[in-house]
């Protein structure tokens, strides 16, 4: 929908003060230590069906180019750097000087460089980023996008987004990730993906804070990303995330939340569309260590030729979790004898006084429903297709923004015409 | 503390039924570990030459690999070298051949324990092979299995007596080389049960094996093998207990079920060894392989587990769904009180045509215990319309207790089906108080809910064992709920 | 003799005084409506009588049969035939309905020294009532008020009550949350439960209920007292007029 309405609006971010690049290089060199792939660490299955050396890249480094703009259904609200009384959008280099107590106090905060490789090489090796603070009280009643774009003979990127919301503020923000090269058909022969992308987006929630955060994925054949949202709850904050992979040759997206805050909620609901040959993975961590916190997630993927779509899910509940309640789900549909589906959904609880509930489904479409459907005289090719998009509407019909719904929606039907073809 | 929890302490402490020592004259090795030693348990069992060499290359293989730790379970080191590999009750003969020549003292603890093998006391339709320590002291029944054809005796006798039959199976669903316990197992096993059951036989007995641990300082290795043959069917039970000490056991056995076209075991477990004292003290350390594989086309296997018992329990009963249209099982109930930890699951590896599984977990952490499901269902690429339904549930009693769950699931082929579904709960004092106004006690109670909650697999024991189970769990949970 | 005797009891929750001091008889073969405004005590007054932890009593006493009621387990109230129709049912998973019913029912009948039903018998007597109370027979093979909606938890109840038959019968805000053919149900439920010996404490905020179930006698709780007694026409005027005018004196 938007593909011809992007235009560059930082080709590249403004270098800050002195001060900002000798914090720059402390940072890279805090990282490096825990960046190094001969380190011990400990052996994590969470990429058994990926393989990590794909993303284990440092150098090769161009910058991504940031789109940034507010309300992104009217092309003429968006502007480069926006500092109002509401809110404050900036290059991670310019918050520095600007808002240096916030930087240096949350960034690294969420995703520690200790429990993640792939922290501590993003962490070792970014330029700048993206930086968005909403004060404390203030609600933005329009939609912030971000898109983080490639430029042109980008190898490797490191992209970086700070997201602050002070205590009970209220935003919802539409992160796209747009690693194409603007190539609409995939290479001919089977070239390795040439491009590797590994991002990082911290959250952090003030109390009573409210964030609705959509993450769009879009890749191309030559291109493998490594994605990570990291957020960090305070009380009675409420974080819900609506993520849609639309197309991406080799995807992995991790999800680390921690729920701090008693009364802090989470809502994770992702689709998958994997088209032919896909790899998506979708990990998600979620730790309760607070009371009467609650978590729901739904992912869903639908599987196509030759496709593999993994999921792992950690729930860990701590023993100060009481009365908190978590329920996830997992669905993957697939549509071919030769697509593959892994699903890792665990749980840790160490208390008693807790709703936990874990469901995952692999499979075809119900034989019954679409034999039910063609006995109505529905034909086979047309019952298929009610009940695969059914089983996506499940995803969009919750979706709260209708101008991103209406997107995904008519961005789902192409995708899915495609593959109910082959 | 509430109503429910002081319920929970009451249950928790229950004494341990079967923790008496059996004062009996035995012969056992001292301790450590050397080929020597597995030269002359070989020589003891009067094994023919390809066991020992079977044996030596297990030890060779275990003494390159390490110990795994990916459980959920934390204890000191295991020193291997201080552990007894043999004991037996002194006999005048190698082998008891009846009853009489039984040291009475033995027959007394099988009484104790509510197993008696004089065949006119026994249990009706059941024949038991009763296992002391590292040798086989009875087997019952024998003359009535015989002229249904099957073999039902020690495994140290069936290496003499059917050299052949054990030479083309054991091995061949947990191989030596499986892993840490199964190599050390296969240098070491002393005893276990044979099963043969011939072709179109259904077995007319129920088998049994009951497993005691006696001597101190000494750990059980006992090897089963189960064979049925095509279009063969049985059904078996084991159960085991140990006497009461500060000192933790090891035990590691290894189970293989083979079923041809068309044949089915039932293979149920009542595991009751020593848990420890209240602050986790002794206990066995149970750690099993057990492994069933469904050869032949339209075979069934299905596993039942009540595990109460042992302080540690490591114990992952699969199935390999290698013939086409074979069905998988597995039915458990862990309980896991004071400090246990049980880390306890299934694989269920489907490789042929519309193979079928079916898992149902329940699993009660109370106290300061610690309890895990961990599966595995793979549905492999050439498994075409495969079918898996998991179903893993924990009740969790009290503040201190642990429940995880992990499974994974893997599809490779787009036809199959897998669906995994996970609940965990408690008992609350609102449950509580509604039962009570409705005339039960706390303890009735907690019962009813604590059963209600395995019901479903206890209704897959042979009935005489449902009841015992059901005792079982509520001894072992008696004053025990949150 | 009275079924029921209280003698200025007085019930704190957390340490807050809730009833201050409730006096009331309910002879056998009577039916008591308790109403009042929301907050007046009126759950409170059923849930200590039954035995619920978290209330104390901190004065007063009540008689149960001629004898004293407070310092017995739930379980004995129980089994002595006090019997207490929960406002908010509870879900007890994993627990099949019939088999908790049977439990209970035995339970009872092991207290009175009457035989205990097996599954085969006691499926014979559920079966009957299930049908008096509209209810779907597959509820009892689910769990204990799992999945249930309201009306069916409430119509589990009654049925309960039906099982159970007490001497007397607490119903807590039984009507809440039915709708009109439900709350028939119901009332026929408890009508043909009526009889001399039997005597009856229906907790209700309206007077929906009673319009089926007419009441022998009407109690209005305010503020943790009983402020004004009368037969089944007071109902009907609170119903008119509401609660207001009895608070004023209440305030004075």
């Amino acid at each position: 929908m938007m593909e011809n309405r992007l235009e560059p609006v930082l080709t590249s971010f403004e270098p800050g003060q002195t001060n900002w690049r000798t914090w720059l290089e402390h940072t890279h060199h805090a990282a490096r230590p825990w960046s190094s792939s001969d380190r011990p660490l400990i052996r994590d299955e969470s990429w058994k069906y990926t393989r990590k050396s794909a993303f284990n890249i440092t150098d090769g480094i161009t910058l991504p180019t940031p789109v940034i703009r507010t309300a992104f259904d009217h092309r003429t609200n968006w502007q480069p750097l926006k500092r109002t009384r509401q809110w404050s959008l900036m290059s991670l280099a310019c918050a520095y000087s600007e808002h240096a107590d916030l930087v240096t106090t949350f960034f690294g905060k969420m995703a520690g460089l200790q429990t993640r490789q792939l922290t501590a090489l993003n962490t070792g090796a970014f330029r700048d980023g993206i930086f968005l603070y909403i004060p404390p009280g203030r609600c933005l009643s329009e939609p912030i996008e971000l898109t983080l774009m490639l430029s042109p003979g980008t190898t490797a990127a490191f992209p970086r987004v700070l997201i602050l919301l002070g205590a009970g503020a209220n935003a919802h923000v539409m992160e796209r990730h747009v690693w194409t090269d603007g190539l609409s058909q995939p290479p001919s022969g089977v070239n390795p993906p040439s491009r590797m992308i590994n991002s990082i987006t911290e959250i952090h929630l003030g109390e009573q804070a409210a964030l609705t955060h959509y993450l769009e994925q879009t890749g191309d054949p030559s291109t493998r990303a490594v994605s990570l949202t990291a957020a960090h709850l305070s009380t009675d904050s409420t974080y819900q995330s609506f993520q849609y992979d639309g197309c991406g040759f080799l995807l992995r997206h991790e999800h680390d939340i921690m729920l701090k805050g008693r009364g802090s909620r989470v809502q994770l609901d992702v689709l998958s569309l994997l088209s032919k040959g896909e790899h998506h993975d979708h990990q998600t961590r979620l730790v309760h260590a607070a009371p009467a916190t609650q978590s729901t997630q739904r992912i869903r993927s639908v599987v196509g030729a030759r496709a593999t779509s993994i999921y792992g899910g950690h729930i860990r509940i701590s023993p100060e979790a009481k009365g908190s309640e978590a329920a996830q789900n997992n669905h993957h549909l697939l549509l071919d004898s030769s697509a593959r589906a892994m699903s890792r959904p665990e749980l840790e609880i160490g208390v008693d006084d807790v709703r936990c509930t874990h469901g995952a489904t692999s499979g075809e479409l119900n034989q019954d429903t679409l034999f039910y459907l063609r006995s109505r005289g529905i034909d086979q090719r047309q019952a298929r297709h009610i009940l695969i998009t059914g089983f996506t509407e499940e995803f969009l019909a919750g979706i709260p923004s209708e101008t991103i719904r209406a997107h995904w929606r008519s961005n789902v039907d192409g995708i899915l015409a495609k593959l109910e073809e082959s | 503390m509430s109503t429910s929890n002081r319920q929970i302490e009451s249950l928790l402490h229950q004494p341990y039924a079967a923790g008496f020592v059996t004062d009996i004259e035995q012969e056992t090795f001292p301790p450590g570990l050397d080929e020597n030693v597995i030269k002359q348990i070989s020589r003891m069992k009067n094994e023919p030459d390809f066991m020992l060499e079977w044996r030596l290359a297990a030890f060779r293989h275990w003494l390159k690999i390490r110990e795994p730790h990916w459980s959920i379970a934390h204890y000191e080191p295991i020193d291997y070298q201080a552990i007894s590999y043999y004991s037996s009750p002194k006999s005048r003969k190698s082998g008891p051949t009846s009853l009489e020549e039984i040291d009475p003292k033995l027959l007394e603890t099988y009484e104790k324990l509510g197993i008696p093998l004089h065949e006119r006391a026994a249990l009706a339709g059941v024949a038991v092979d009763a296992v002391f320590d590292s040798v086989s002291v009875a087997t019952t029944f024998r003359e009535t299995l015989a002229r249904a054809g099957v073999i039902f005796c020690p495994i140290s006798e069936a290496i003499q007596n059917y050299p052949d039959l054990v030479r083309t199976h054991l091995g061949t669903v947990v191989p030596p080389t499986d892993n840490f316990f199964a190599s050390l197992n296969s240098a070491v096993f002393t005893d276990g049960s044979f099963v043969y059951i011939p072709k179109g036989v259904r077995c007319p007995l129920e088998l049994s094996t009951y497993f005691r641990i006696n001597a101190a300082k000494t750990g059980q290795f006992e090897r089963t093998l189960i064979i049925a043959d095509e279009g063969a069917s049985v059904s078996y039970l084991e159960g085991c207990t140990a006497p009461m000490r500060d000192e933790n056991q090891l035990h590691a056995a290894v189970v293989e079920l083979i079923a041809l076209e068309d044949a089915e075991i039932r293979y149920a477990t009542v595991q009751n060894w020593y848990p420890g004292d209240e602050s986790g003290v002794g206990g066995i350390y149970n750690f099993v392989t057990k492994r069933g594989e469904c050869r032949g086309a339209h075979s069934h296997i299905s596993w039942v587990q009540v595990e109460t018992g042992s302080s540690i329990t490591w114990k992952y009963p699969s199935c390999i769904l290698r013939g086409d249209e074979s069905v998988g099982e597995f039915y458990s109930v862990a309980v896991a009180r004071n400090f246990q930890q049980a880390d306890t699951g299934t694989k269920m590896i489907h490789l042929g045509r519309g193979t079928k599984s079916t898992i149902l977990s329940k699993g009660i952490s109370a106290g300061h215990g610690k309890n895990a499901y961990r599966g595995l269902v793979h549905l492999g690429r050439n498994a075409r319309d495969a079918r898996n339904y998991t179903q893993c549930d924990s009740l969790i009693l009290g503040p201190d207790a642990e429940a995880d769950t992990f499974p994974m699931i893997e599809v490779e082929n787009g036809s199959a089906r897998a669906e995994h579904e996970a609940t965990t709960s408690k008992i609350s004092d609102d449950q509580i108080f509604y039962c009570r106004q409705r005339g039960l006690s706390e303890e009735d109670a907690v019962g009813l809910i604590v059963n209600g909650f395995c019901r479903e697999v206890f209704l897959k024991l042979p009935m005489e064992f449902a009841v015992e189970a059901q005792k079982l769990l509520s001894v072992s949970l008696e004053g025990a709920v949150g | 003799m009275n079924l029921l005797e209280l003698r200025n009891l007085h019930v704190a929750i957390e340490g807050k005084m809730v009833l201050r001091g409730i006096n009331l008889d309910v002879p056998p073969g009577e039916v008591h409506a308790v109403m009042g405004p929301n907050g007046s005590g009126k759950s409170t007054l059923v849930q200590t009588l039954a035995g619920a932890e978290p209330y104390q009593v901190t004065d007063g006493q009540a008689l149960f049969l001629g004898k004293d009621l407070l310092s017995r387990a739930p379980e004995e109230r129980a089994r002595q035939g006090l019997f207490l129709a929960f406002q908010y049912p509870v879900e007890i998973s994993g627990l099949s309905n019939a088999y908790f019913l049977r439990a209970s029912v035995n339970a009872l009948n092991r207290a009175r020294g009457e035989p205990e039903l097996d599954a085969v018998d006691f499926l014979g007597v559920l079966r009957s009532e299930l049908l008096a109370m509209e209810m779907k027979p597959e509820l009892l093979e689910r769990f204990v008020n799992h999945g249930f909606s309201g009306g069916e938890k409430k119509r589990n109840e009654i049925l309960q009550m039906k099982l159970l038959k007490p001497r007397l019968a607490l119903l807590d805000e039984t009507d809440s949350g039915l709708d009109i053919d439900a709350l028939k149900v119901v009332a026929r439920g408890i009508n043909a439960m009526r009889d001399r010996e039997r005597g009856f404490l229906v907790v209700t905020h309206y007077q929906r209920l009673l319009d089926y179930v007419v009441p022998d006698r009407v109690h209005v709780l305010v503020n943790g007292r009983i402020v004004q007694s009368g037969d089944a026409d007071l109902a009907r005027l609170l119903e008119k007029r509401g609660y207001d005018w009895l608070l004023e004196p209440q305030r004075a």
